[in-house]
């Protein structure tokens, strides 16, 4: 089908045209006989918010009527609005093994079951006992629950250390914060190969870990590679 | 029978260890983990020594530690090891007629002040208690046994939260100069688990093991590129590869290091730079011997029966984190500028004395070839009009107790004290003052 390409074009055109002015059709002004001074008042108004529909942007689409997509606000997790936010994994990676460093190695957190005061109990103050636990623990609603945890669970040290509020001391006064040596005056660093621990050259292309030679790598990517990501 | 025995107790609250014992003694009676930790099949949880116990299954044990980043933030956790130490190991009935010397870690914030102080007083009941900081401690002890007088002091602490250097001067910390970086014997361990975990075998949840491990096999090298092309060698000319055996609950209990002749081969290793093959080779012929054979049969034979990890270039590179937290991505500076940042933040009179007495403490420090490690990296850095002499600590992990025995027996001691009354009738914070930090 050799069809003149240029009626093609042609034909495609239109509606590219249609398209690259948004608005919709507004009602011409009917030509009525008009003083000079409305006519020149009604162009005018016209001209203006010709103007402002012809330089709306993608956002501004998104009022009126016609609008394309949804724009009732919805709350987001705090994580993962900034893993959004920061699309830079490789950084994540990093920081997240850095914490990892500092963990200690809590097992999953065990509710202590006040098992202890039940033990002397008679048969039947034990089975109404069990019965009234009963029905607290099921009216407790999940929030009611997560706030009894964060209440039960002992401070971190950070936030003790932001309650003591120390950078309100004056300057001479030596504080934990001011204590802490800072960053080294060489900031160079040599990195290691993360398959077998040697001095590493090169960078996987994928997911910016080090590694020294072929083999390596080779084991890098049957393994290793984006475990964390993709 | 121990009526003689000074009714003070000496407490090191420390990250990783706990150290009890009686004022005036040599030795402290507990060293205790300072932690409780519950095995994944049963519900009790183990205090302390029981830790330590030769019955106890460590794999896969949970803990749970009063102390987070050096400073005492549990309190429940930390009254419930407490008093295993004191009930059990001690044997201390009555704690009203005792004083009480803690240690506690510099920079102490007052709310947690003020909870350490609640346990002492409220909940164990004490008769009176005096807190220290732990450089004025080693300076106090190695005072004492040094011939001349020790005016000032650097103390370099390598524990499990962080390191610290701080210089002492007659017995007073100078907190100014206190410079503090948060590596430690934790963070170590926890890189020692993320490299075995990464290459071997998934040990992110064996603390106690990976902590013997690092005990036994870890060590300082003097010149890394040296010894990462040593450990690329295979076969019987890699002096560095050591294996090591996890329990498996039947046979063993604990992990043990499988070959520890094998383990000590790099000391053969001479100190300097120099690529001495011949040596090595008629050392390593000395010591190999006849079973070499068996040996290298061992090895090739894939032991999947047991659950063991090998071990080359992690030896070294864990400890190198310390000298240069940089490598791993952490923007801190290393120990050898730790010790130049504490000491230039001195009066200028003070730095070629404190270069000279720098005292090495800390259960970190017990690393092979850990001084002389520091003190190539610090000789560049310092002046050569200045001395540097680094001084080890014949037991890096009792030092500080030691140093607070003897400041228990001291005469001073007592007028040093606050007694409970005080404490009730002024309360915490102005009792806390007559300390000075």
């Amino acid at each position: 089908m050799s069809a003149d390409p240029f009626i093609r074009i042609q034909i495609r055109s239109k509606p590219l045209v249609l398209f690259s002015s948004s608005p919709p059709p507004k009602p011409k002004p009917k030509p009525v006989l008009l003083s000079k001074r409305a006519l020149a008042k009604t162009l005018l108004v016209d001209c203006s918010n010709l103007r402002k529909r012809q330089t709306t942007t993608m956002e501004d689409e998104n009022t009126g009527p016609f609008r394309r997509t949804s724009s009732r606000t919805r709350k987001m997790a705090t994580k993962m609005s900034a893993a959004l936010a920061n699309t830079d994994n490789r950084t994540q990676a990093a920081l997240a093994r850095l914490e990892a460093l500092e963990s200690d190695n809590a097992g999953p957190e065990v509710l202590e079951v006040n098992d202890d005061e039940y033990d002397s109990m008679d048969d039947d103050d034990q089975v109404y006992a069990q019965k009234k636990q009963a029905k607290g623990t099921k009216r407790k609603t999940r929030q009611a629950k997560a706030l009894e945890n964060a209440k039960k669970a002992p401070r971190s040290f950070m936030e003790v250390l932001n309650e003591a509020n120390l950078e309100s001391l004056p300057p001479h006064v030596p504080s934990y914060l001011r204590a802490a040596v800072g960053p080294p005056t060489a900031a160079s660093r040599r990195h290691f190969c993360t398959v077998c621990g040697n001095i590493a050259n090169y960078t996987c292309v994928r997911c910016g870990v080090r590694f020294c030679s072929c083999r390596c790598q080779v084991i890098h990517n049957d393994t290793r590679c984006l475990k964390f990501i993709a | 029978m121990g009526m003689e025995r000074s009714s003070v107790v000496v407490l090191d609250n420390g990250g990783g260890l706990l150290k009890a014992g009686f004022g005036g003694e040599t030795d402290p009676i507990a060293v205790v983990p300072n932690c409780i930790g519950r095995p994944p099949s049963s519900k009790k949880w183990l205090v302390g020594d029981q830790l330590q116990a030769d019955d106890a299954d460590v794999t896969g044990m949970s803990l749970r530690r009063p102390i987070d980043r050096g400073y005492l933030i549990n309190p429940e956790v930390q009254r419930e090891v407490w008093d295993r130490v004191f009930r059990s190991l001690l044997n201390l009935e009555d704690l009203s007629q005792s004083s009480l010397l803690l240690v506690e870690p510099l920079f102490n914030p007052p709310s947690l002040q003020r909870s350490a102080d609640e346990l002492v007083f409220e909940e164990f009941g004490f008769g009176s208690l005096c807190v220290a900081d732990s450089p004025s401690l080693v300076h106090l002890y190695e005072a004492s046994r040094a011939q001349g007088p020790a005016v000032a002091s650097l103390v370099v602490d390598c524990g499990f939260s962080f390191t610290h250097a701080a210089p002492v001067m007659q017995n007073l910390t100078l907190n100014y100069g206190v410079k503090r970086m948060d590596l430690g014997g934790k963070a170590l361990t926890n890189y020692l688990k993320e490299l075995v975990s990464y290459r071997s075998l998934n040990v992110m949840d064996e603390t106690l093991l990976i902590d013997h491990a690092k005990e036994q096999l870890c060590f300082v090298s003097l010149d890394l590129q040296h010894d990462l092309r040593l450990s690329r060698k295979s076969g019987k000319e890699n002096i560095l590869k050591c294996t090591y055996v996890l329990p498996d609950g039947v046979t063993h209990t604990k992990g043990f290091v499988k070959d520890l002749n094998e383990a000590r081969r790099y000391l053969s290793l001479p100190d300097g730079t120099t690529n001495c093959t011949t040596d090595l080779a008629s050392k390593m012929g000395e010591m190999g011997g006849q079973g070499d054979t068996d040996k290298a049969e061992d090895r090739r034979k894939v032991d999947l029966t047991q659950n063991e990890f090998v071990l080359t270039n992690e030896r070294f590179l864990v400890p190198e984190m310390l000298f240069q937290p940089v490598d791993l991505g952490m923007n801190q500076a290393g120990l050898a500028e730790c010790i130049v940042r504490a000491v230039n933040s001195c009066h200028p009179y003070l730095h070629p004395v404190l270069f000279q007495n720098i005292i090495l403490t800390g259960g970190s420090t017990l690393f092979p070839r850990f001084a002389q490690r520091l003190e190539r990296e610090l000789r560049p850095l310092v002046l050569d009009a200045y001395e540097v002499k680094i001084k080890c600590q014949e037991n890096p992990i009792l030092g500080v107790w030691r140093g607070g025995s003897l400041l228990a027996s001291s005469p001073e001691f007592e007028s040093m004290c606050v007694t409970k009354v005080e404490y009730e009738e002024i309360g915490s914070v102005r009792c806390r003052r007559r300390f000075f930090h």
